[in-house]
């Protein structure tokens, strides 16, 4: 069991029943995220981006969505192709980090690197652009 | 995140592009979990000590998901006494 060959590891910065806890959670966790994705393909295009609503509050409102939407999509194609990969699986298509590490032969936390990364990329394109996404409607 | 946009694209956008500022990256989530939840059960301001555990667990949907199980865990069965 993975648990006992981390004895060592255990810091004291919790409970040791947590801690040991932890292990089968995170365990458990990547199992049945690993069972819910084992047919499946996992999605890498971005065929299935989001549409603006037509609840937007108005005219300008919907207009400003499509903007933000269409630029949003021009600055993913500007992204590495793994930094793009990483993105339209994770952020777009909600494939589990986990999952997708594991297709991939790597780690969730190298992956993760890799979409903070293109997130970060693709916020300051937004703001150089005057797209600035924090707060909700102007 | 596929569909229809809600009705505000920011909000959609923001979930797209995770957390603005500085976080955690999903190794040091898991190092630091079990102490987060042992801060968020005791009704300790457990954002302030660990304030980039937050953010990732908002851009890291894997890492809410052991999150969330952990404390449900926990609040179900506590385990020893502290």
């Amino acid at each position: 069991m993975s648990i006992l060959r981390r004895l060592g590891d255990f810091r004291g910065d919790s409970q040791f029943t947590t801690w040991a806890r932890k292990f089968a959670i995170v365990e458990a966790g990547t199992k049945v995220r690993g069972h819910a994705w084992r047919r499946r393909e996992i999605p890498l295009t971005t065929a299935l981006w989001p549409t603006v609503a037509d609840d937007a509050p108005g005219p300008h409102q919907h207009a400003e969505a499509q903007d933000l939407l269409g630029a949003l999509r021009e600055e993913v194609g500007r992204l590495t192709a793994r930094q793009r990969q990483v993105f339209v699986a994770v952020a777009l298509n909600d494939v589990p980090i986990d999952v997708l590490a594991e297709r991939l032969n790597t780690t969730r936390g190298a992956l993760y690197k890799t979409l903070h990364d293109a997130r970060h990329k693709l916020r300051a394109a937004l703001a150089a652009r005057g797209l600035g996404i924090e707060g909700g409607w102007r | 995140m596929t569909g229809n946009m809600p009705g505000d694209p920011r909000r959609t956008a923001d979930h797209l592009l995770g957390p603005a500022g500085p976080e955690l990256g999903c190794d040091e989530c898991f190092e630091m979990l079990g102490a987060y939840v042992e801060l968020e059960l005791a009704g300790a301001p457990a954002d302030a000590q660990m304030p980039l555990m937050r953010a990732h667990l908002a851009g890291c949907s894997a890492c809410r998901d052991d999150h969330d199980s952990l404390l449900a865990l926990l609040l179900a069965d506590p385990g020893e006494p502290a």
